[in-house]
């Protein structure tokens, strides 16, 4: 008898987690993630075309609207194109990861009353499936900016990390909605209006300068937005453009303050999630 | 760290409060149970003692308010047949699924999934498709075929045998037997049902008003568990009863039988009371007849004799008359359930006990002795 012996306790600290949870967390992600790819196999008539069509689209929207209508231009002569969606595609993966990751455990409830596995798998199954997207999206990107420009570089280890952090300020922003949502569905019904402010607050389609514009001395408010980082960060990546002051510093510290909020809120709520729903 | 080298499961003071809107109240108190490795533990009690809150406290659903409890190896519990199943996946991703998400790995369901399939039965035409073209009796045996190959030390498993057509529900006890005894497996087994209880499990636990009242072999404790709801159900009046499911919009307050003298081959009149809020449509009520022994007899139920009444008024009673009571001399128990738009709205097990004297069944036969409980049929004898 050598079978590992595990103790529960009402004193155990909602950090608590084992070498055993981890096995799980994985096992339960790949199932959920497992199951959204085969069902969007099935359940679309275009299935996999989706992955290359979505960010295209989203692509021409961006065009059409924000240089052709309101004329933005890109800073220092660069190609508006080329600039604007160096952090599309990370917008869209973040865009996936909130929309899909916070109402996972509504959604999934009465998976959720009957078996126990760490909470955070579905918001994480989610930002798995946006993985894919994304990097079919990159891939586009990489193409485009090449075919356009002529340069076919590529930053392995900056790209990493900021597809690193994009992942780590939407996963964040999912796991606390999902984990107030149990208790406070109104979370839900806001999400549109929140992902749309997201999108118009950070300077994916536009410049970060021109926050300046808009707030003088007080923009670092504007800062807050862990998206700034990230956005500069893939323009950074890809084009070398380099516009970082101390101001970034303060957006560098909402990723990190974002995620652990949100990972603390679904590891607190995961105990009370049963009796709640 | 420690556990006894034979014990599976050890809790101390294992507790769960719920907080109500004004009120605490203890879903489960003091619990201590040392639960020996390759034991087949039932556990029984009315409804609203506790059994459900210990099942998601062992398993792991929610944290226990007070104490703690210890377990050997890996445990996995069975609270649904199908957990997971998606209607748009086939056969096969929702074996994957639903396996995965009951601890296997993958690696285990490839190993075991072609036997999973053989169990179910389901053959291979349908396998591939997606389950929402199933019948419910195939997704059912499907659930169950991953539920009975699903691998853990301990395996929690809350009453999901009692659905299914019987003879598949046959084959899962067997195969459940079978893991006990053959693989050493530790089984924590809750249900309503005491025969299939006492078939499973040799030991059991009786909770009552949240406490752990007794523990012992499973015929006694099953015996007890029917006294003392007998007795409630004696000196508490039924429409006094607490230990009720169902959402409480109707409630049976009265089961009575004339004559107060039953006899077999004679007739009875059974006498059934309600009470609800406002009018009722598409009720239905189901009483079972048990035996003595807990073991399902013959079911009284408004919709399998067609009376369907289209509204029926907020209160009011109700007759089943019984032209000849088919029922051997012995001790019967009635359990009873209400049932409106398909809702649940009252269950209450052990309602009402009665007694059958002895008689005969056939005119000028003798009468047949037995001690067992068991039900005349209308019969011809020939040369």
């Amino acid at each position: 008898m050598n079978k590992k012996i595990h103790t529960v306790s009402s004193s155990d600290s909602i950090w608590k987690f084992t070498k055993e949870d981890f096995r799980r967390t994985r096992q339960v992600t790949w199932a959920f993630a497992r199951r959204d790819l085969q069902l969007r196999y099935i359940q679309t008539r275009l299935g996999w075309f989706w992955s290359i069509g979505q960010p295209l689209m989203a692509a021409i929207l961006v065009l059409v609207v924000f240089s052709w209508i309101v004329q933005i231009k890109a800073p220092d002569g660069f190609d508006y194109s080329i600039y604007a969606f160096a952090s599309l595609p990370a917008w869209l993966m973040s865009q996936h990861i909130i929309m899909q990751g916070s109402p996972s455990l509504v959604h999934n409830q009465h998976i959720i009353s009957k078996v126990a596995f760490p909470r955070q798998s579905l918001p994480l199954s989610k930002a798995l499936v946006a993985l894919v997207d994304y990097l079919v999206a990159t891939i586009l990107y990489f193409l485009f900016r090449g075919i356009q420009s002529g340069i076919w570089d590529f930053y392995l280890f900056s790209f990493l990390f900021y597809s690193f952090m994009t992942i780590l300020a939407s996963l964040g922003i999912a796991y606390f909605i999902a984990a107030i949502s149990i208790r406070f569905r109104d979370w839900l019904a806001i999400l549109p209006l929140l992902i749309q402010g997201l999108f118009l607050l950070s300077p994916i389609v536009y410049p970060t300068e021109k926050y300046s514009n808009a707030l003088g001395e007080y923009e670092w408010i504007l800062y807050l937005n862990p998206f700034v980082a990230i956005a500069d960060g893939f323009r950074w990546t890809w084009m070398g453009i380099n516009n970082w002051s101390e101001l970034h510093y303060i957006s560098f510290l909402m990723i990190i303050v974002i995620y652990f909020s949100g990972f603390t809120a679904i590891k607190y709520a995961e105990n009370k999630m049963v009796d709640t729903l | 760290m420690t556990l006894s080298s034979n014990l599976a499961i050890q809790t101390e003071n294992l507790g769960k409060k719920y907080k109500l809107k004004s009120s605490e109240s203890w879903a489960l108190k003091n619990i201590n149970l040392n639960i020996e490795t390759g034991s087949a533990l039932g556990i029984i009690g009315p409804n609203g003692a506790g059994k459900s809150t210990l099942l998601k406290i062992l398993s792991g659903l929610t944290k226990p308010t007070s104490g703690s409890y210890k377990y050997r190896g890996s445990l996995t519990s069975l609270l649904e047949v199908g957990t997971g199943f998606h209607p748009d996946l086939s056969g096969i991703e929702n074996i994957y699924l639903s396996a995965a998400l009951n601890g296997m790995t993958r690696k285990k369901i490839r190993e075991r999934v072609d036997q999973i399939i053989d169990f179910s039965g389901i053959s291979s035409d349908y396998i591939n498709q997606p389950i929402k073209h199933y019948s419910s009796g195939m997704k059912v045996r499907l659930g169950f075929a991953v539920a009975a190959h699903v691998n853990a030390d301990i395996l929690v498993v809350d009453e999901v045998l009692a659905v299914g057509d019987f003879s598949f529900q046959e084959k899962c006890m067997r195969s459940m037997e079978f893991q006990m005894n053959e693989e050493g497996r530790t089984v924590l087994f809750v249900s309503h049902n005491l025969y299939t209880l006492q078939k499973l499990c040799p030991q059991a636990i009786f909770l009552d008003k949240s406490e752990l009242i007794q523990i012992g072999n499973s015929k006694d404790v099953c015996e007890s568990y029917i006294g003392q709801t007998l007795d409630r159900s004696n000196y508490v009046e039924l429409e006094k009863r607490e230990d009720r499911g169902g959402s409480g919009k109707i409630r049976i307050n009265k089961l009575e039988w004339t004559p107060k003298l039953l006899q077999t081959g004679k007739k009875a009149v059974l006498t059934i009371g309600y009470q609800a809020k406002e009018r009722l449509e598409d009720m239905n009520i189901k009483i079972s007849i048990n035996g003595s022994d807990g073991r399902f007899l013959t079911p009284l139920s408004m919709h399998s004799s067609n009376f369907r009444p289209e509204s029926m008024p907020d209160n009011g009673e109700l007759t089943v008359n019984i032209e000849n009571i088919p029922w051997m001399k012995g001790n019967y128990f009635i359990d009873v359930r209400v049932i409106e738009k398909g809702i649940v709205c009252d269950d209450l097990r052990i309602a009402s006990k009665f007694q059958v004297h002895g008689g005969t069944f056939i005119e000028g036969g003798d009468e047949f002795n037995s001690t067992k409980n068991g039900v005349f049929i209308p019969h011809v004898w020939s040369i």
